[in-house]
C-alpha cells in the first residue's frame, strides 16, 4: 500500500473548493462576487467539485499490484509516484501554493465591497447615450416606466428601479425638470469629469470584476457634501445643467443625511 | 485487522477529509484576519480576484469535462473522418463549430489542446479557439441588452468576428505545420485505443482525466485572474482614456483595455457600452472582438499549452487582423 502525496493534496484541494463555494452560497456572501442570477452556475460547480473529490479519493492509495502493473496506465494515466516519492520538487510546491492561494485568501481575508475609491478608477457614465433603436416594442416598454415616472409626484429610487430611472432621467432630462427625487448612493468626486459630486451605485452585470458606476450629479452648494466618504440619502429636485452643449440632469440637493452602507450595495441589472 | 484497515485506507482518509471540511462549512465561522493589517486596496484586489475565479470556474469545469471526454472517447480515426481534407473547408468548419459551441475563453483552451493532440490540424484548432467564446447565443443576447436592445452592434460584432477569425485561421494554416503543443508529461502517454476497456472504466478514466486537466489548467487560470485583478485594482481606466484621441488611437486603447481587463465574453458588452460616450463605435467593436479572442488570462493559459513562438505569432496575427479589419471597415460603420 503506497500513499500518493500529490493525489492526496489534489483531493483536499477539490473538497476545499467545493466547501468554499458552498459556504459562500450558504452565508449569502456570494452576492458580493457575482450577480445572483448566475448563482446556479457556481452551485453546480460546487457539486461537480464534490463529485471529482469522490473520484479522486481512491487514487490517494494504490496497492502494490497496481503500482507494478502498468496495464491500466494507457487509460487511467500513468502517474505512479514511484521513483522519488519522498522528494517534493520545488516546482510542485510552487504549483500547489498557487492553487491554494485563492482558498487561503478566500477563507481568511474579509471581503470588501467596492466603493468610491474603486469607482474613480473605472469608467463613469452620466451623459446621455444616443438611441438609434427603432424597435417599437422596446420603446413601448421603456415608455411604460417613463409614463410611470412622469405621472408620479416624487421619484423614489430603490435597488430595482435605480438603473431604469437613472437611464430615463439622463436620456430625457427635459421631462423631469423640477421633479422631486429621493435616492441613496455613495458620494464620488472625480475632478477630471466634473466639478460636481456624483451620487453613484455600482452595477454588477455578471461578476464584481465587470462592475461599473452609474449615477447622477449633485449640485455642490453644500461644501460638506463633497467631503463625505461614504453613503448618503439625498432629497432634492432635478434641474438641468448645460455643459459643453450637452444637457445633463443634476440634482439640486434640498436635504441629505449620511447613512450606513446598505446590505446590498450593488445593483444587479 | 490491520489488513482490513489497509484495504479501506482510501475510504477512511476521504471520510476524514470530508468530515473536517463539512465541519468548517457548518460552523461557518471564518477566522478573518484583522482588517487593520491590510490596506483597503489589497482587500479590493482580493475581492475582484475571487470574483473572476468564481465566475470562470464553472466554465473551466465544463471545459475540462469535455477535454476528458475527448481524451477517452474520441480517437484519431474519428477526427480524420470528420475534418475535411481541404484547408479552407477545415477552417470554415472549425469556425462554424466554435460559433455553435458556447464556451468562455479560458474553458476552451483545454478542449482545443485535446483536439489538437488527437490530430485536429492546428489552424482548425485556432478557428475553434477564436470563435468559441466570441460567437454564441449568450454573447449575442448580452450584447443586444447592453447596447440598449439594439441588434446592430451585436450583429456587426458576430459578423466581423467570424470574418477576422477566418482570416487568422487561414494565415496560421500557411505559417505553422505540426501540432505546436508543448511536450508535457500528461501528453506523453502511449496512444492506444481505449476501446478494449469496459465502459464503466472508461467513464472513470474520463473523470480522472478531468481532475488532472483541472489541476493543469487551474494554476494558469489563477495566475491570469490575479494579473487581471491587479490591473483592475491599480490601473485607472480614465488614465488610459486620457492617452490620446483619434480613431486609430482609441481603437488601440480599447483593444489594450480588453486585453488587460480579461473580462468574460458574456459580460464584456456592458463594460464596452459604458465607453460609448468617449469613443467611436469602431473602437468599441475593437474592444468587443479582441477581448474574447485574446486576453491576459487566456495568454497565460495558452503559453502553458502551446509553444512560446506559436503563441507570440498568434498574438501578433490576432492583433494585426482585428486592427486592420476594423480600420478597413471603419468608413461603413
Amino acid at each position: 500500500m503506497y500513499l500518493q502525496t500529490q493525489q492526496a493534496v489534489k483531493a483536499i484541494v477539490l473538497l476545499l473548493f467545493s466547501g468554499f463555494i458552498f459556504m459562500l452560497h450558504h452565508t449569502g456572501e456570494i452576492t458580493k462576487f457575482i450577480n445572483p442570477q448566475y448563482t446556479a452556475f457556481s452551485q453546480i460547480a460546487s457539486v461537480i467539485f464534490l463529485l471529482l473529490f469522490f473520484i479522486q479519493v481512491p487514487r490517494i492509495f494504490i496497492s502494490r499490484e497496481q503500482a507494478e502493473d502498468h496495464d491500466y496506465c494507457t487509460i487511467l494515466g500513468c502517474n505512479h509516484e514511484m521513483g522519488d516519492k519522498r522528494k517534493v520538487s520545488l516546482k510542485t510546491g510552487v504549483v500547489y501554493s498557487i492553487i491554494l492561494l485563492p482558498l487561503v485568501t478566500g477563507l481568511l481575508f474579509p471581503y470588501k465591497e467596492l466603493g468610491a475609491a474603486e469607482a474613480v478608477k473605472r469608467g463613469i457614465c452620466y451623459t446621455p447615450i444616443q438611441k438609434h433603436s427603432s424597435h417599437s416594442e422596446v420603446l413601448e416598454t421603456s415608455n411604460k416606466t417613463l409614463d410611470e415616472m412622469v405621472r408620479s409626484p416624487v421619484l423614489i429610487l430603490d435597488n430595482f428601479n435605480f438603473l431604469d430611472y437613472v437611464n430615463n432621467i439622463i436620456t430625457y432630462p427635459e421631462l423631469f425638470n423640477e421633479k422631486p427625487i429621493e435616492l441613496e448612493g455613495f458620494i464620488l468626486m472625480d475632478d477630471t469629469l466634473s466639478h460636481h459630486p456624483l451620487l453613484g451605485r455600482f452595477l454588477v452585470t455578471h461578476c464584481v470584476a465587470d462592475a461599473h458606476v452609474t449615477g447622477l450629479l449633485l449640485s455642490n452648494d453644500d461644501e460638506n457634501l463633497r467631503n463625505i466618504n461614504g453613503w448618503v440619502k439625498v432629497n432634492g429636485q432635478i434641474k438641468r445643467l448645460e455643459t459643453n452643449g450637452i444637457e445633463i440632469p443634476i440634482i439640486q440637493v434640498k436635504e441629505w443625511k449620511q447613512i450606513d452602507q446598505p446590505e446590498a450595495p450593488y445593483i444587479y441589472p | 485487522m490491520i489488513r482490513r484497515i489497509e484495504q479501506n485506507l482510501a475510504e477512511i482518509t476521504g471520510f476524514i477529509i470530508l468530515v473536517s471540511v463539512f465541519y468548517l462549512v457548518v460552523v461557518n465561522e471564518r477566522w478573518t484576519v484583522q482588517t487593520i493589517l491590510l490596506p483597503e486596496s489589497l482587500l479590493a484586489f482580493n475581492t475582484i480576484f475571487l470574483s473572476i475565479l468564481i465566475e470562470a470556474i464553472p466554465f473551466v469545469l465544463i471545459g475540462v469535462f469535455i477535454a476528458g471526454l475527448i481524451q477517452v472517447f474520441v480517437t484519431e480515426e474519428h477526427i480524420k473522418k470528420l475534418i475535411p481534407k481541404n484547408r479552407i473547408m477545415a477552417v470554415g468548419m472549425s469556425c462554424m463549430l466554435g460559433a455553435l459551441f458556447p464556451a468562455c475563453e479560458c474553458g476552451i483552451v483545454p478542449i482545443v489542446r485535446k483536439l489538437v493532440y488527437k490530430g485536429v490540424p492546428i489552424f482548425a484548432g485556432v478557428g475553434f479557439l477564436l470563435t468559441g467564446p466570441l460567437i454564441n447565443p449568450i454573447v449575442i443576447a448580452s450584447t443586444y441588452m447592453a447596447f440598449g436592445q439594439d441588434l446592430r452592434i451585436a450583429l456587426i460584432r458576430m459578423g466581423l468576428g467570424l470574418l477576422i477569425a477566418l482570416v487568422i485561421a487561414v494565415s496560421i494554416s500557411f505559417l505553422f505545420k505540426g501540432n505546436q503543443l508543448k511536450k508535457t508529461a500528461t501528453l506523453l502517454e502511449p496512444e492506444q485505443s481505449t476501446k478494449r476497456f469496459p465502459l464503466l472504466l472508461r467513464i472513470r478514466a474520463m473523470l480522472i482525466h478531468s481532475v488532472d486537466e483541472f489541476f493543469d489548467v487551474a494554476k494558469y487560470l489563477i495566475i491570469g485572474a490575479m494579473l487581471a485583478a491587479l490591473v483592475q485594482t491599480y490601473v485607472s481606466t480614465n488614465y488610459l482614456i486620457g492617452l490620446g484621441e483619434g480613431m486609430m488611437f482609441s481603437t488601440a486603447i480599447m483593444m489594450g483595455l480588453a486585453y488587460l481587463l480579461s473580462l468574460c465574453s458574456e459580460a464584456d458588452a456592458f463594460i464596452g457600452a459604458s465607453f460609448r460616450h468617449v469613443f467611436p463605435e469602431t473602437s468599441i467593436l475593437g474592444f468587443l472582438i479582441y477581448g474574447p479572442m485574446l486576453d491576459l488570462k487566456n495568454t497565460i493559459m495558452m503559453l502553458a499549452v502551446f509553444k512560446l513562438r506559436f503563441v507570440l505569432v498568434l498574438m501578433i496575427i490576432i492583433t494585426i487582423s482585428v486592427f486592420g479589419v476594423l480600420t478597413f471597415v471603419h468608413p461603413w460603420i
